[in-house]
């Protein structure tokens, strides 16, 4: 049951700093759904299926208010991943190919719109006590999710003996894609193996260059069966496979699950290349979410390109380098350097390379990987290919 | 052992509630144990995730345990981190119960770091008020 549906249509706002947008959360939307529904050579009222998530951190738009604003047809199919953040983008396209593939909605809308001039990430809320897992972390200083992934990233190189150049190379990929991308906050803003050293820390073993940015922005997409992609105006980004997971007892608080140190991923990697039929070596080109570097280095490893042992080997030598590197990734420039549209840009990124129009195109692409998470378990794959499977 | 709070006190602290009163109040390593199955658990929850059991002891664990990981943090993220950066945040295996990771800072380490492998002894901060609960008591954890 997989290979059934496919992305036809991208949309996307222009992005801006956090609190720099001139439009709201809901313009945003408005203006990535409006732009996708076009490229997919469908109208307002074709829509019948939504897909997005949010935090206790955002403005919530509501489905069944934002169907009737843009002029939806009958919402037969709205549903939220749940459980964290960027951990969900490409789950949220793997629930509209199961919509699609089931036959809940013919043509869904799957989007993200951020506005952190309404409400702003990456802080503690400012509260006198703290409750839930917050008890267990705020009132230590671990606050933020730069420092809880610290501490998940500081094991794991211990433990695997993970150099600082290992997540330099992260950094570097994505600010050289960045430069190609007119679109990038961090466009004309390249970035040297000296600077992302000099760097000052925001939380060991991360550097500025190592975290992402926090934006505003809206991105969409609109999926599709594969046979309505065949009359599609734009080249359709069949939807291989999506998986997925956590470990089981990833879920539990305060590092106390049996896979510390790690993205808690390895169930999602086995799923995931079991769904497509396919190996981590068939991957042409990879988006993978980098709220910070340390995230992208376990998610490597869990989903089985190389071992955590030879990361360090793995990730050097330009092999994350479009066009010709063994594995480009971020080739938009990422969360770190294009716009942290919590990772659902990515995804928006991995079609474009499966449709030939990325600004840093990786030759012959036929299987583009979307990988959101880990670090907040469950994570979530998408595969796309060229070729209806 | 008593000591000053590591980080300023107008960082928030924890709500207190039947489940982790024991950890938070009493000014000693409490973890929480199913009263039907005997299962360990931390952070404590109105479940036990082996039984199902609604039931539980507190039970003493030991002081000391090791670095198992930690971060320095440079970049505030609180208004009250401000002038407290850089500061560490430790996570600890406890010696007994075996395995148990808690979460805590370690105080009177060089220049404010940490390492993993330091074996450390738990102490706490004297106690922190907030209007209508029970003062609570912070992990604070030093070297041995
Ligand atoms: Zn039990």
């Amino acid at each position: 049951m997989h290979g059934r549906a496919a992305v036809v249509g991208l949309g996307e706002s222009t992005y801006y700093r956090p609190g720099r947008s001139p439009h709201s959360a809901l313009q945003l939307a408005a203006t990535a759904i409006r732009a996708a529904v076009a490229d997919a050579g469908l109208v307002m009222a074709d829509i019948d299926g939504l897909v997005t998530w949010h935090t206790p951190l955002d403005t919530s738009l509501r489905s069944a208010n934002l169907a009737s604003w843009l002029g939806f047809g009958n919402l037969r199919f709205a549903a939220n991943p749940t459980s964290g953040g960027g951990n969900l983008s490409a789950a949220a396209v793997g629930l509209a190919d199961a919509a699609v593939t089931a036959g809940y909605a013919n043509n869904v809308v799957v989007y993200r719109s951020l506005n952190q001039g309404e409400k702003r990430y990456g802080r503690s809320l400012d509260e006198e006590v703290v409750s839930d897992e917050n008890a267990y972390r705020t009132p230590f200083g671990l606050g933020a999710p730069a420092a809880f992934n610290a501490v998940l990233s500081t094991k794991y190189m211990h433990d695997h003996g993970v150099r600082q150049d290992a997540l330099a190379e992260i950094a570097l990929a994505s600010y050289a894609h960045a430069q190609n991308n007119p679109r990038a906050i961090m466009y004309g803003k390249p970035l040297t193996r000296e600077q992302y050293h000099a760097s000052r820390w925001i939380a060991e073993p991360f550097h500025l260059y190592d975290c992402c940015q926090e934006s505003d922005g809206a991105c969409a997409m609109v999926v599709t069966s594969s046979e309505r992609a065949a009359d599609a105006p734009q080249h359709p980004a069949f939807i291989q496979a999506s998986a997925n997971g956590m470990v089981p007892d990833g879920g539990l608080w305060g590092f106390n699950d049996g896979a510390f140190p790690s993205g808690r991923y390895r169930p999602v990697g086995e799923e995931l290349w079991q769904r497509a039929g396919v190996r981590p070596t068939d991957i042409d080109v990879a988006q993978f979410y980098e709220n910070f570097t340390g995230t992208t280095m376990m998610a490597i490893a869990d989903l089985g390109f190389c071992e955590p042992g030879e990361l360090n080997d793995f990730l050097a030598d330009g092999r994350l380098r479009a066009p010709d590197g063994g594995l480009p990734i971020n080739t938009s420039g990422g969360n770190l350097a294009e716009a942290y549209i919590h990772g659902l840009q990515l995804v928006n990124e991995a079609v474009r390379q499966v449709r030939n129009e990325s600004v840093n195109q990786v030759p012959h692409v036929e299987l583009s990987l979307s990988v959101a998470g880990p670090g907040t378990p469950p994570g979530s794959t998408v595969l796309f290919s060229r070729s209806r499977p | 052992m008593k000591s000053q709070r590591y980080l300023p006190d107008a960082l928030p602290v924890p709500e207190v509630n039947d489940v982790n009163r024991a950890f938070f109040t009493s000014g000693e390593i409490r973890i929480q144990t199913c009263q039907a199955c005997g299962s360990v658990q931390h952070p404590p929850l109105e479940l036990c995730c082996t039984c199902g059991g609604f039931a539980f002891d507190y039970i003493a664990g030991q002081s000391s345990g090791t670095v198992c990981s930690y971060t320095i943090v440079h970049h505030p993220t609180h208004s009250a981190l401000a002038d407290a950066v850089p500061y560490n945040v430790v996570i600890v295996e406890l010696d007994q119960p075996p395995g148990v990771r808690v979460i805590g800072n370690l105080v009177g380490g060089i220049e404010n770091r940490a390492e993993i492998g330091q074996r450390v002894v738990a102490g706490w901060t004297t106690p922190i008020e907030r209007e209508g609960q029970a003062p609570v008591q912070l992990l604070q954890w030093h070297p041995i």
